[in-house]
């Protein structure tokens, strides 16, 4: 009742809103004439003066082209004098609109109209006119504003819209956004038809009648001079314009036709590990019970039965397939699962009809570290009950109901577990956050948020009144909170966090007929909180309406140019899948991004910021809790020492990451003589925690990318990570560029009870190497040598890689390489420049010895090879009907020398070099605005 | 006579041992009993059908080939679906390893048979009329080819040409080549893309498969296409063409290394021809390359007819259940599990089926019920079996599944310390009961093999299992009473057993009811006859079993005589903290005969199970396991069934779920004397550890009242009651001073810290 009475509050509040804003703007040229005075209100046909004349002759209103050409219905037309004027089309003015009230709005378009009537067949309707994409490209802003208060209401395709991030952040919402500000308060409403937004033109409107919608909205109010208070709701629920609004509910939704259209015959319940890679301690089963709840739709009495009452005497019920009998329990350890099969069609069950139960709760007695899910035949449509050859099949669909907290293998967490089976209805997340600044010098941000997913039984019966499905829910919590302070030299931050495992801010989303495939991502689910961690106006991954970014690299496009930086010449029009750094010429200036610095505090070996997963982007990761924390001083204006500490738990499992660390950073520059930068890292880690990541887009058009597993390299494990950059850039034209990286992992590990050494292993129980480096030193060194206007530019540079293996199986990495580059500039002209150049460039694999490969009588590449690029290139820049014209053309001839191991004779092995010779021609025009 | 007929087998059910063992153990194969079945031991095994030996005596042992269900409409036959099981593995003769690789032979020969698995197939419509050239790819002959317009490299609309094969399995794969005939040399591939898929379910997004590109050249010249790479296992192949340009290819090359990471052996199915008590499961397993990177999982099944798997076939009444299409709800019909009238050879089941079980009138749930009672034979008579299906039109066949109601699901992996010496392989004390319900006429087991690394695998020389027939009895009903109680609160019960037997040759003495902790005490023995009239009682109730393992006899109760001048009563024969064992006067063998024994313990977990099992003097080591079930009427709070029938619940007896871990902490006595008289000298921690399933650490504490500790203790336990004696002295073994002092019980459980305190008081 309360949530039905919140929803007629609102929809009241929402109706007194629209009205106070409804300022109508009539126009000056129509209007209806009657007795003199003009009225635009539209009263219907009233009796014309003019027209009461007692003739015969019949007649003839004049409508509205009639007045506007002066034509009488029985003259003559004769266009002697006068020439004939076509028809003016009255749809280049528009058409006539009233607004709810009969008001007139206006004469002009209908852009766009979203509306929805219930209860009707095809009740939800969306129209957005073609004139709604070709006049403002699918976006239009309304609003108004008087003194200190403004609001705005957006309508449009790709709404860059953010309520908190915890809750709602999408680089491309499609719908409506309204906004109010005020000075010390803020509020936003957004809603949309998230099951079919429409993302083009629709000729006419479509129309749904089974949709999933989302409405939500923040609100924010100052406290004070430094505190802000703020509060968000959201919820995306599914509902059936066939029936009347009120007799569902209006938080948790309705079932969908394709949901309660057939009645449910049979569930499963599948009990699994939670960590099934420890292969124990998983699901423990001590009892199970069921709890059927049956309606007589007569008499409406209710009757609850429970297991032994619908169980067939002699028989056995529900069919219990798979795991294995402990002491006093079933346990599904590691792969194994205990599959509960309810089929209320078997003979073994006595229980009520099928299409009398309008409620089905389930109660287990459980331990360890299970995963509860379920299954139904509404769930997978035509699918018969489950079978062990069914349930290991990749297309069935089952819910995750319920995970055990942690990884708890000794029963000693035994409890109860209730749980209804429903199919999901609606998703609603409700939060406030606290936003305080200079608070006693602090700066805090906090954010508590509630999930609450609701789903509802199906009864086909019940469908058509909609009326008393029964509603079960279940919530996650999330919080976070940063408390920041500078007090300089001293600054220090904190940060804590709790993401439940099954904070969810997805929802399904049903097609037409009120089905969902609840097993397809891409097609059937819809996010609140996007993933975009490149922070473009494209999402990451694939959902309904939003095709995947196929160009990901976050943190590789410092100059914001949709392109990675380590592959600047790779465009749309002229793909380029080499990196740039093993591009002939490019090679010198751009280095591989193993030499980066960067902070990494979960350990994958790949920083943070680098960072690219296929995850919503919360501030912090689902299914952890924790606190970091650090403090520290400058001690320079150009020097910072820092001292941190990491402390993370999932909780799902029993894993941790707990870090300890210091970083020293000092960036001076020496006016005059260069730069000289120092970072070094130092962490004691204890992590257990997988983060796998998705590698960078390595070109515009790759394919989807492999992910990087993370296989754990610091379970128990010391960390240095040094960097140096030292510029010096003294003489004039002359520069000295050096980078040095170095990178330990010394791993912590024990021995065991005969002294011998027991390393640490990996996430896969590959032993790691006891030391793991990585030394990287590159040194370059340039000239630009002016003589006239003539450039010539000299440049070497040496690349030297060291990279040991972190696993014991794993090959090293190590290489040399040395560019030499001669380029010549020579102006021509006015507008023309001449370069030439050449590259030299050596690559030596110091990890494969040719020597072995030899003795070994192994044909292989030995990974050495040299090459020389000579490249010729006139560049002429003209103006050109407003553009500045930029016109290649030259050609470039390579030859790269590529050395291997191969049979000579019989038995005879010796290295030899192919040659292989590419040669390049273009001619290019590139059009500029600047 | 009859004792003397009961004799343990151990069946070596496949595999080999090497010649050496053979000889060391030469002796026991002479004896008559052993029936042993693996040619291996023989030296001839081949881990297939009929490679067993048939030993003298009454148990009887057939095979009958493996049949496993691998998907819903199809069975494989074979020992080794997927056929990446090697039986002749170098230097170890008989013994059976996931197939390891010859880097010298292409895998793609025969990649496509039934037994392998693998396909090709093109996703491009427009070049399916290729497909019937596919398998010339694959067939070893240089001379015939698949033919895309071979026109010496004129454009043939190739572009984008995909040939995708599926290699039936996971391989370690490092090289793929492929080339035209000889004879069309210029016909070779001008532009190519090989991708690689591993086939695992993390490699495919959204049905999607993601590919991992090892070798493209748009611009190829080479004729003999030869792409080596890093080894990795590789299900999926796409070779996608990047030319226009025709081309063919005579034979594609795919050469691997190390094992297969997934391989699988099914076993035939053993039929002991008579129900058989089923012991320990013992195998001989080596592991090569890094331990921990490969296995060997065996998981057994047994059943009660020869067939365990399920053809169904769609039935003439609706089910219940309906499917949605668009706007209409069609009924689905039941999966009838039995033949059509016309296949059945006997005229009254054929008359039955017809008229019953196929009649479209009754309701459908009833007919699957009325097929469940048949009689096993008439039901056997009539059941769908492979032939039947296989004659079937598309329309009619339905699922073909894993019968579940004749037989056992599958078993979950059998832990390592089934994996024994091979010296220890006919001992029967070694190795790990079957996991499997017992006794079983039918048994069957599999091995899943796994490896995580190209160069590590598992292996295993044989497998073997002890059978005891004739078994003790047809079953054995029991059941508990009550079955509730309160955590570690001492409660009277009352054991029942219901003795099921047809054949009076079954028979057994002894029986022994698993606790949950040390019984306090046996009150009432009895066994009853049929007609409930006692043949034997005794009563232990002024016997104290809590602080002895000393066995109790009461002679004072039923006696009989033992046929060599002597009596024999009922006796206590152990008493254990895990249960104790009743000798009974006599042997056991009449139908409806009822054991009914009194006792006094404390439960402290839930789902506390008293398990029990019939012994025989004669076999000692293996007992029969009781089936929960009503076995007699305990009154109004006892459920009513019909006796005989089964009930899982039956044994458990359950407690409130608390949420205290350690309850009953206590010293006894409170005050303990240390002065040597033997009185008082030492007083006992109890404490019970309830809801606790894995041993766990303990740390036990004594402090004095200024909160120093004067003596501790850490110990590993798991639920229980126990104690910890503390004789007065500290930890430098001196004497502590009179008076109070303070001890608390801690245990580190999964849930956190949970401790218990209490005092304890020293004087002297």
């Amino acid at each position: 009742m309360k949530v039905r009475e919140l929803g007629l509050t609102c929809l009241a509040l929402f109706l007194l809103v629209s009205a106070a804003v409804d300022a109508q703007s009539y126009g000056a040229r129509l209007g209806v004439q009657r007795g003199g005075s003009v009225s635009f209100e539209p009263t219907g046909s009233g009796v014309m003066f003019g027209a009461l004349d007692p003739t015969v002759r019949r007649w003839y209103v004049p409508q509205e082209l009639v007045a506007e050409y002066q034509w009488r219905q029985w003259e003559y037309s004769n266009y002697a004098r006068q020439p004939y004027q076509r028809y003016v089309n009255t749809n280049r003015e528009g058409d006539y609109f009233y607004d709810f009230f009969g008001d007139y709005v206006s004469r002009g378009w209908l852009i766009y109209d979203w509306r929805h009537d219930q209860p009707q067949q095809g009740g939800s309707s969306i129209f957005k006119g073609d004139n709604f994409n070709k006049f403002f490209s699918n976006l239009t802003v309304s609003g108004d504003s008087q003194g200190q208060y403004a609001y705005a209401i957006t309508v449009g395709n790709s709404i860059r819209t953010t309520l908190t991030p915890m809750t709602f952040s999408k680089p491309r919402f499609n719908g409506v956004q309204i906004d109010f500000a005020a000075d010390k308060y803020a509020a936003t409403v957004i809603a949309s038809r998230i099951s079919d937004p429409r993302e083009g033109v629709t000729p006419t409107p479509e129309t749904r009648t089974n949709t999933t919608s989302l409405i939500g909205g923040r609100a924010t109010v100052q406290v004070g001079d430094f505190v802000t208070l703020g509060g968000t709701l959201i919820d995306a629920r599914n509902s059936n314009a066939a029936l009347d609004m009120f007799d569902g509910n209006l938080i948790a939704g309705n079932l969908t036709s394709g949901q309660s259209g057939t009645p449910v015959s049979a569930i499963a319940v599948v009990l699994s590990d939670d960590s099934p890679d420890d292969g124990e301690g998983g699901a423990a089963l001590f009892r199970h019970d069921i709890k059927i709840t049956e309606k007589d739709f007569e008499t409406g009495l209710e009757t609850v039965w429970r297991l032994e009452q619908v169980v067939r005497p002699g028989t056995t019920w529900p069919t219990v397939i798979g795991g294995f009998e402990r002491e006093g329990f079933t346990s599904a350890d590691g792969e194994e699962k205990i599959i509960l099969n309810y089929d209320f069609t078997d003979p073994a069950y006595t229980g009520p009809d099928l299409t009398s139960i309008i409620d089905v709760e389930f109660e287990y007695l459980l331990a360890n570290d299970y995963r509860i899910q379920m299954w139904s035949n509404n769930q997978s449509k035509g699918q018969a009950p489950l079978t062990p050859t069914t349930i290991l099949a990749d297309d069935i669909v089952l819910f995750t109901v319920e995970r055990a907290e942690g990884n708890i293998q000794d029963i000693s967490n035994v409890s109860v577990v209730r749980f209804d089976y429903g199919l999901p209805t609606a998703n609603l997340i409700g939060g406030f956050t606290l936003e305080g600044t200079d608070i006693l010098g602090f700066d805090i941000y906090g954010e508590w948020d509630r999930n609450v997913r609701y789903s509802q039984y199906p009864n086909a019966a019940r469908f058509a009144t909609n009326q008393g499905h029964e509603i079960s829910s279940r919530h996650a919590d999330a919080a976070i909170l940063t408390v920041s302070r500078q007090e300089y030299p001293y600054f220090g931050f904190a940060e804590l966090y709790s993401i439940e495992d099954d904070y969810s801010t997805s929802a399904f989303l049903s097609n037409d007929t009120g089905d969902f495939n609840y097993d397809a991502p891409t097609t059937g689910l819809f996010e609140f909180v996007d993933d975009n961690d490149d922070q473009d106006s494209q999402s990451d991954w694939s959902r309904k309406g939003d095709s995947r970014d196929a160009n990901v690299f976050p943190g590789w496009d410092e100059n914001n140019d949709f392109t990675s930086d380590f592959n600047q010449n790779d465009t749309d029009g002229r793909p380029n899948d080499i990196p740039d750094y093993d591009e002939p010429f490019l090679r010198h200036n751009v280095d591989r991004p193993e030499f980066l610095f960067g902070i990494d505090l979960n350990n994958n070996n790949w920083i943070d910021r680098f960072e690219d997963d296929d995850q919503p982007d919360y501030p912090y990761e689902a299914d952890r809790k924790g606190f970091n924390v650090f403090g520290g001083f400058h001690a320079s204006p150009e020097m910072r020492v820092f001292g941190g500490r990491l402390d993370e738990e999932m909780f799902s499992d029993n894993r941790h990451n707990r870090s300890t660390y210091g970083l020293f950073t000092l960036d001076k520059d020496y006016s005059g003589v260069g730069r000289l930068r120092v970072f070094n890292m130092l962490r004691k880690v204890e992590d257990t925690i997988p983060n796998d990541r998705l590698p960078p887009t390595p070109f515009l058009t790759a394919p989807l990318q492999l992910p990087v597993i993370d296989f754990l390299p610091a379970p128990d494990t010391w960390i240095n990570t040094a960097w140096i950059g030292l510029d010096y850039t003294a003489v004039q034209n002359f520069r000295v560029i050096n980078k040095l990286k170095y990178e330990i992992f010394n791993q912590s590990e024990g021995e065991d009870a005969l002294g011998a050494r027991t390393p640490n292993r990996d996430i896969e129980g590959t032993p790691l190497e006891s030391e793991s480096n990585f030394f990287g030193l590159i040194n370059k060194v340039e000239y630009d040598l002016k003589i006239g206007s003539l450039s010539i530019l000299p440049r070497f540079k040496s690349e030297l890689l060291n990279q040991g293996g972190f696993r014991e199986d794993e090959d090293d990495r190590e290489h040399w390489m040395l560019i030499e580059t001669l380029m010549i500039q020579l102006p021509l002209l006015r507008q023309s420049t001449i370069t030439t150049g050449i590259e030299l460039a050596q690559f030596y694999d110091r990890f494969l010895d040719e020597g072995q490969l030899i003795d070994d009588k192994l044909s292989e590449t030995t990974g050495d090879f040299n090459s020389v690029n000579f490249a010729f290139q006139l560049s002429n820049r003209s103006q050109y009907l407003g553009y500045l014209l930029t016109t290649q053309l030259g050609f470039r001839v390579g030859r790269t020398n590529t050395e291997s191991v191969e049979q000579i004779e019989p038995g005879v092995f010796d290295t030899r070099t192919e040659g292989r010779t590419e040669t390049t021609s273009f001619i290019t025009i590139y059009a500029g605005v600047e | 006579m009859m004792k003397a007929a009961l004799a343990r087998r151990t069946v070596l059910l496949a595999g080999s041992i090497a010649a050496t063992i053979l000889c060391s153990y030469g002796i026991s194969m002479a004896e008559p009993d052993l029936l042993v079945i693996a040619g291996g031991v023989e030296g001839s095994n081949d881990w297939e059908s009929g490679s067993y030996r048939l030993d003298s005596g009454t148990l009887v042992l057939k095979s009958s080939p493996a049949t496993i269900s691998t998907d819903l409409r199809s069975v494989d036959a074979s020992n080794t679906p997927g056929d990446v099981v090697d039986r002749a593995f170098p230097e170890r003769t008989g013994w059976i390893f996931p197939s390891s690789s010859d880097t010298n032979t292409s895998i793609m020969q025969g990649f496509d048979t039934a037994a392998r698995g693998g396909r090709v197939v093109t996703p491009i419509p427009s070049f399916r009329f290729l497909a019937e050239t596919f398998g010339n790819m694959t067939d070893g002959s240089a001379l015939t080819a698949m033919v895309l317009e071979s026109v010496d490299g004129s454009s043939a609309g190739a572009r984008g040409f995909i040939l995708d094969f599926d290699l039936g399995a996971i391989f370690g794969l490092n090289r793929i080549r492929f080339y035209p005939r000889p004879s069309k040399q210029r016909d070779f591939i001008k532009g190519y893309e090989v991708r690689l898929n591993d086939g695992t379910s993390d490699m495919i997004v959204g049905g999607a498969k993601i590919y991992e590109t090892i070798g493209s050249e748009t611009d190829n010249a080479e004729i003999d296409v030869d792409i080596r790479f890093e080894t990795q296992f590789v299900r999926h192949i796409r070779l996608r063409s990047l030319s226009p340009a025709g081309f063919e290819i005579a034979e594609i090359e795919v050469y691997t290394e190390g094992f297969v990471p997934k391989a699988l052996y099914v076993s035939d199915i053993f039929d002991f021809g008579e129900k058989a008590l089923l012991g320990n499961l013992r195998s001989i397993g080596e592991k090569l390359s890094d331990v921990e990177r490969s296995r060997a999982l065996i998981r057994t099944r047994t059943g009660d007819d020869p067939n365990p798997t399920q053809y169904t076939r769609r039935g003439q009444q609706p089910s219940g259940r309906v499917i949605q299409r668009g706007s209409s709800f069609d009924p689905v019909p039941i999966d009838a599990l039995w033949k059509k009238a016309g296949d059945v050879s006997d005229t009254r089941l054929a008359a039955l089926v017809e008229d019953q079980l196929d009649n479209a009138d009754l309701d459908g749930r009833d007919v699957l019920l009325q097929f469940d009672r048949l009689p096993f034979a008439d039901r056997q008579a009539i059941v769908l079996d492979q032939a039947a299906y296989a004659a079937l039109g598309g329309g009619e066949k339905t699922d073909i599944r894993d019968d579940l109601t004749d037989w056992s699901p599958w078993s979950p992996a059998y832990p390592l310390d089934s994996v024994v010496e091979q010296g220890q392989l006919r001992d029967p004390q070694a190795g790990v009961p079957v996991l499997s319900p017992t006794p079983r006429r039918y048994f069957q087991f599999k091995i899943e093999f796994s490896s995580d690394i190209f160069d590590a695998a598992t292996g295993v020389g044989a497998v073997a299992v002890d059978v005891i027939s004739p078994i003790f009895a047809d079953s054995l009903i029991a059941e508990v009473f009550p079955r509730q109680a309160d955590v570690g609160v001492e409660t009277d019960f009352t054991y029942a057993v219901l003795v099921k037997n047809r054949t009076p040759t079954q028979r057994f003495d002894q029986f022994k009811v698993q606790t949950p902790i040390r019984t306090e005490s046996v009150g009432a023995v009895a066994v009853l006859d049929a007609d409930g009239s006692a043949r034997w009682e005794a009563d232990f109730t002024n016997i104290s079993l809590a602080d002895q393992d000393l066995p109790a006899e009461d002679t004072l109760g039923s006696c009989i005589d033992d046929g060599q001048g002597g009596q024999r009563c009922f006796r206590i024969l152990e008493s254990k903290a895990d249960g104790f064992v009743v000798e009974l006067p006599g042997e056991i063998s009449e139908d409806n005969t009822l054991l009914r024994i009194d006792f006094k313990t404390s439960v402290l977990r839930v789902g506390t199970r008293f398990g029990a099992q019939a012994l025989n003097t004669v076999e000692p080591l293996f007992g029969q396991p009781v089936a929960a079930g009503n076995a007699f009427d305990f009154g109004q709070e006892d459920i009513d069934a019909p006796p005989g029938s089964l009930d899982a619940g039956n044994l458990f007896v359950e407690v409130p779920v608390v949420k205290g871990l350690l309850v009953n902490v206590r010293a006894v006595p409170p005050v303990l004397t240390p002065n040597g008289d033997t009185s008082n000298d030492v007083a006992q921690i109890t404490y019970d550890i309830t809801n606790i399933a894995r041993p766990t650490d303990i740390q036990i504490k004594i402090f004095d009242l200024s909160g120093r500790i004067v003596r501790s203790a850490r110990l590993t336990q798991s639920s229980g009651r126990f104690s910890w004696p503390w004789d007065g002295l500290d930890q430098s073994n001196m004497l502590v001073p009179p008076g109070n002092y303070i001890f608390s019980v801690a245990l580190n459980a999964g849930t956190g810290e949970e401790t218990g305190v209490g005092v304890v008081s020293v004087a002297y």
